[in-house]
């Protein structure tokens, strides 16, 4: 069922998410993986501030976020659409859980797949893809389990620890995905 | 620093805009540039954004107009985001007519951007992205030292089927090691 997966459901964010979300947020192991910023702590009115911009987006074809939480209901971290291109039918995705004990459990993985099946049933994507860095080795693990393939690799383009990283860019297409799912 | 042996790069002036505009909107430049509906840009979209454009002026971003040493206009390249922390940059570029283009005008034009992005706006990477069909823009970008690190498949609908997209780049290492011959 939409948005119902094998570990955790995906539902609109809540104000009550946002002091974990402030939490997970600050922690640099998290942030290292999420963002080409350098780790920058965020406060609760950080996050405060961010919701009540993401709430006057209205235009869900142009990106949004989801809560991940486990089947009992504790938020582990968020998913979305950073950017769609409605002509050219391509969804820029992002995922994060914030939590480290549910890190490398299949969380994320599950997340991701209810986000595909959303965008690729409900939206009409016809590709959807992700940047990730390229010591992220888990990430890149759960993208390919959810049929994400390897594009693009973007030389040196991240900067951290003291030295330049590749960004690995990866890819699924509309076909790609039903094929696999047996549709 | 900008002038080549055959076209300069200069600041964007207001007086320009009619003729960027109309070079802008030869169908080839917007078949090949852009990802969105292939449709012409009307003038006023270029008059606000040189008004947006010149108010936010800081000196941290940057558009050139390119002309031929004899002052004619004939094409515009600039950058589309400026990453400082991670020292890279996209970089995009158009010649307008038919008559200017496959004489390496445009060529002279990056090499002069690529040197200017790596000897004075001290970055690490300058990359660009590139439609599949567009051939002759792949292989003046080779030749100032891009290569292709990867293939977006299907991003770009157009002529009534999808078209990968190539992304090329260039490292400052790869720039020096050409400097040196």
């Amino acid at each position: 069922m939409l948005f119902q997966g094998q570990l955790v459901n995906l539902r609109a964010i809540k104000d009550e998410d946002l002091k974990s979300a402030a939490e997970y947020m600050s922690d640099p192991e998290i942030m290292y993986n999420l963002d080409f910023d350098a780790p920058f702590p965020q406060s609760l009115e950080d996050q405060k501030h961010w919701m009540e911009e993401d709430r006057k987006n209205h235009d869900r074809y142009k990106g949004f976020n989801l809560a991940i939480e486990t089947k009992d209901g504790k938020y582990l971290g968020s998913c979305g659409v950073n950017h769609m291109d409605k002509k050219n039918k391509v969804a820029q995705v992002g995922i994060f859980i914030g939590d480290k004990e549910y890190l490398g459990k299949g969380y994320g993985t599950d997340a991701m797949k209810l986000l595909l099946e959303y965008l690729f049933d409900e939206f009409n994507a016809n590709k959807v893809k992700l940047g990730v860095f390229s010591f992220n080795k888990r990430a890149i693990r759960s993208y390919e389990k959810c049929g994400f393939k390897v594009e693009v690799i973007q030389r040196e383009a991240l900067y951290r620890f003291g030295t330049y990283h590749d960004v690995i860019n990866m890819a699924i297409m509309k076909e790609e995905y039903y094929r696999d799912r047996g549709v | 620093m900008l002038t080549g042996k055959n076209i300069r790069l200069r600041e964007v002036r207001k007086e320009d805009l009619p003729v960027i505009n109309e070079l802008g909107n030869e169908e080839e430049v917007i078949i090949n540039l852009t990802t969105r509906i292939p449709a012409p840009t009307p003038l006023g979209v270029d008059e606000s954004w040189y008004e947006d454009y010149t108010k936010k002026y800081d000196g941290n971003f940057v558009q050139f107009v390119i002309e031929k040493l004899d002052g004619t206009v004939i094409g515009k390249c600039g950058t589309m985001g400026l990453d400082w922390k991670d020292a890279c940059t996209t970089v995009w570029i158009f010649i307008g007519k038919p008559e200017n283009r496959g004489k390496g005008y445009g060529t002279e034009a990056l090499k002069l951007f690529v040197d200017f992005a790596f000897m004075e706006m001290n970055l690490n990477r300058v990359q660009l992205l590139v439609f599949d069909f567009n051939k002759r823009a792949i292989s003046s970008y080779e030749k100032v030292g891009f290569v292709v690190e990867g293939i977006y498949k299907q991003e770009v609908y157009r002529n009534g089927s999808y078209h990968d997209v190539y992304q090329m780049g260039i490292l400052r290492k790869e720039y020096d090691m050409r400097q040196r011959g």
